[in-house]
């Protein structure tokens, strides 16, 4: 008798459309290895339903806040039930792009330069006058991300000290916490691990925005993105961000599954952010790698499953 | 930069017209507001809620009686006589006296917008637009490549002398149309006044100018005096366009375009093409619908409602908005146009807003010239009069709060 899955999706994140197409493909996925599967629109009714139908597994198809922040998982964790991806610890400091870049720093992870700046010291202590002072330090161009934000929302490349203040105003649209993170041209890449006591380092993704800047545009605008599995990067720069994506991964303790994004440049990676519940379309990353190392999608769903199972017992 | 990504392999298949097309950060951010515990101000639905259960047995039951083989078979391009007639009875009672043969059924009035742009617009033309406009018209005019110039609206709509200088300063060959909304304009909220009007059709004969009507929302009405449509002086320079929308429901998709024949006649050619007939089962439901005159009865069960709905967002929008905000007072349709202090961006809030549960469509959407950024579209047609005042409150808190971090970045001097 195969495993009940409740597969968690769509939510009130602001990632809710990308769920939505992730979770019902992974939900075919099960339903394709004869797993018996529920799928759930996460709301208000969430818990008294997984009380009431007790699944065996949970899949978190979730993106975004309330899903990849540790919210879900910590729920999870109360209530007993085993669920897919990394715990409530990697969860909340993967999804704060403060959080992992401090501990990337502490671990000799390389990352590109950053200051923070939070609505509540604008407001109070008069942190405008600081942005001259982060713009000298960091370099123009620099770019504008919330610190706790998927899909690119609110992120941008800010090339002139007059924009900056309109940026913050975006991004802090997003989170009330903001990153000034210095600007690296390079390739940009993203490396997934699937774990297991061994982890698995998938071949790296290259992503080629045509306007140069992996914006929401350029993701969804027909015509404006390239990519290339595996990864135009000699043999020793594909190595060593293979090794640095296994050293993020253990160093959050991601367990099983993670994808790390990276630039690189003049062949030193260098690592922006790590995500513990990365797209699942038809077009997204991860599958793409997996594709790519000869796994395809319903294995790769049912390896994670299988690893959730084995974990929990 | 988290390349959570919607890859594209198909990309080299694209045509230049597809590239033409919009998407946008607000559209996917809108995929939240079907959920049941975000008010959402956002969409243009109307209130379906009234059509009673028992009414529309009694149709279905009539068209079943009238011809089942009818109803599930291909219909005319055209559409069926029978709903074309009840369609000329409906624009009667607006004052206008058409022909049911120049009348072509369309799937809603959107197919109507896009068909006219297709029969009409080759890349590079000119057409102009009210500013703001409605949404679909820019989506279903831009993949045929259209220049498009902006005539704003102000409290009386279309300001037809703005046109006019516009049309005097026109260089190249002149625009294919004029596209308006005259009555409880989508975004906007405004009528155009009668002596507009009258103006408009003059100009329009002066310059041998064709005016696109679109004339969805004329006969919900609530408040004032009803204004007789373009279409309504027979004038040679008017496509007319109607919908069943927003006075019967969305869902049957039945609209409509009534104009000069050899206009008509083309549509009719290329809807052969996109579609080849509306369906039959849907225009039979229209016809004994409107024949048996359910509409007119759901039509006054409505005015009331979204009149009292209206109402309570003015009501709202004076209590919580911010000094320095104006908003429209419709006397009709769906919609109330807010327009915040000139430093504002609505795009940039409207994640706020989400997060705080509530949504509305930021300002320069309507606009094909890159303004409006301070302005917002709110629906009072589809949330009850209780909904309304939380979340205008929800949102009147959002506003507030970006207005204090705009001054602590000494962006609030726009």
């Amino acid at each position: 008798m195969k495993a009940r899955i409740a597969v968690l999706m769509g939510g009130r994140s602001l990632e809710r459309s990308i769920s939505l197409k992730s979770g019902k493909r992974i939900a075919r996925a099960l339903v394709e290895r004869d797993y018996e599967v529920i799928e759930l629109d996460v709301d208000e009714t969430l818990v008294p339903t997984l009380m009431s139908e007790k699944p065996d597994l949970v899949y978190i198809a979730l993106h975004g806040k309330g899903g990849e922040d540790g919210t879900v998982q910590e729920l999870l964790e109360i209530l007993g039930i085993p669920y897919t991806g990394p715990g409530p610890l990697p969860s909340i400091i993967g999804f704060n792009k403060v959080l992992s870049k401090e501990l990337f720093i502490a671990h000799g992870i390389p990352t590109p330069r950053y200051f923070t700046i939070s609505s509540s010291t604008l407001e109070e202590m008069g942190a405008s006058s600081l942005l001259p002072v982060a713009w000298a330090k960091l370099g123009s161009p620099l770019v504008v991300k919330p610190a706790a934000q998927g899909s690119a929302l609110g992120v941008q490349i800010v090339r002139e000290l007059d924009d900056l203040a309109g940026a913050l105003i975006e991004a802090l649209g997003y989170d009330e916490r903001v990153l000034l993170e210095e600007h690296i041209s390079g390739t940009e890449i993203a490396v997934s691990v699937i774990g297991g006591s061994e982890p698995e380092v998938l071949p790296a993704v290259e992503v080629v925005p045509e306007s140069g800047f992996f914006d929401f545009d350029a993701r969804y605008t027909p015509g404006k993105t390239e990519y290339f599995v595996p990864a135009r990067l000699d043999e020793a720069t594909a190595e060593k961000a293979s090794r640095l994506a296994l050293e993020a991964h253990r160093l959050l303790r991601c367990k099983d599954l993670s994808r790390v994004d990276m630039i690189v440049r003049d062949g030193q990676p260098l690592v922006l952010e790590l995500n513990i519940s990365p797209g699942m379309t038809e077009t997204s990353l991860l599958p793409l790698a997996a594709e790519a190392a000869g796994m395809h999608f319903a294995d790769l769903v049912e390896r994670l499953v299988k690893l959730a199972l084995s974990e929990a017992g | 930069m988290s390349p959570e990504i919607i890859f594209d392999p198909y990309t080299k298949l694209y045509s230049e017209a597809s590239a033409l097309m919009k998407s946008s950060v607000v559209r996917d951010l809108m995929s939240v507001i079907g959920r049941t515990d975000v008010i959402s101000f956002g969409g243009g639905l109307p209130f379906t809620g009234g059509l009673p259960p028992e009414d529309i047995n009694d149709v279905m039951c009539s068209v079943m009686d009238k011809g089942m083989a009818e109803a599930f078979q291909y219909g005319e391009t055209e559409g069926r006589d029978e709903l074309r007639r009840e369609l000329v009875g409906i624009m009667r009672q607006e004052g206008i006296d058409a022909d049911p043969d120049h009348v072509q059924i369309t799937t809603g009035s959107q197919q109507a917008l896009d068909l006219l742009a297709r029969i009409l617009i080759d890349s590079g033309d000119g057409i102009i637009v009210e500013g703001p406009t409605y949404l679909g018209a820019l989506a279903a005019f831009r993949p045929a490549g259209p220049r498009i110039t902006t005539i704003h609206l102000d409290t009386e709509g279309l300001p037809v002398d703005d046109l006019e200088r516009a049309l005097d300063d026109w260089e190249g060959p002149p625009p294919k149309f004029v596209y308006v909304v005259p009555n409880f304009h989508n975004p906007a909220g405004v009528t155009m006044s009668a002596e507009r009007r009258a103006r408009l059709l003059e100009l329009a004969e002066e310059r041998d100018l064709l005016i696109v009507e679109d004339n969805p929302y004329g006969l919900l009405r609530f408040e004032g005096e009803p204004a007789e449509p373009l279409a309504a002086a027979g004038s040679r320079h008017v496509v007319y366009l109607g919908t069943l929308s927003k006075i019967v429901s969305p869902g049957i998709r039945i609209g409509w375009a009534y104009g000069p024949g050899p206009i008509i006649d083309k549509l009719a050619t290329l809807k052969q093409g996109a579609d080849l007939c509306s369906s039959p089962l849907n225009q039979m439901f229209a016809e004994e619908y409107i024949r048996l005159g359910y509409w007119q009865k759901n039509l006054e069960a409505l005015k009331p409602i979204y009149l009292s709905r209206r109402n309570a967002m003015l009501r709202a929008l004076e209590k919580n908005f911010p000094e320095g905000s104006r908003w429209t007072t419709p006397q009709g349709g769906l919609f109330i146009w807010v327009t915040l202090p000139e430093f504002l961006d609505t795009e940039k809030m409207l994640p706020l807003a989400i997060n705080q549960k509530v949504a509305y469509v930021p300002g320069t959407a309507f606009y094909a010239d890159g303004t409006g950024a301070n302005q917002m579209r709110l629906n009072f047609s589809y949330a009850d009069e209780d909904l309304i005042a939380e979340g205008i409150k929800r949102l009147g808190k959002v506003i507030r709060k970006e207005i204090e971090l705009y001054h602590s970045l000494g962006l609030d001097k726009g």
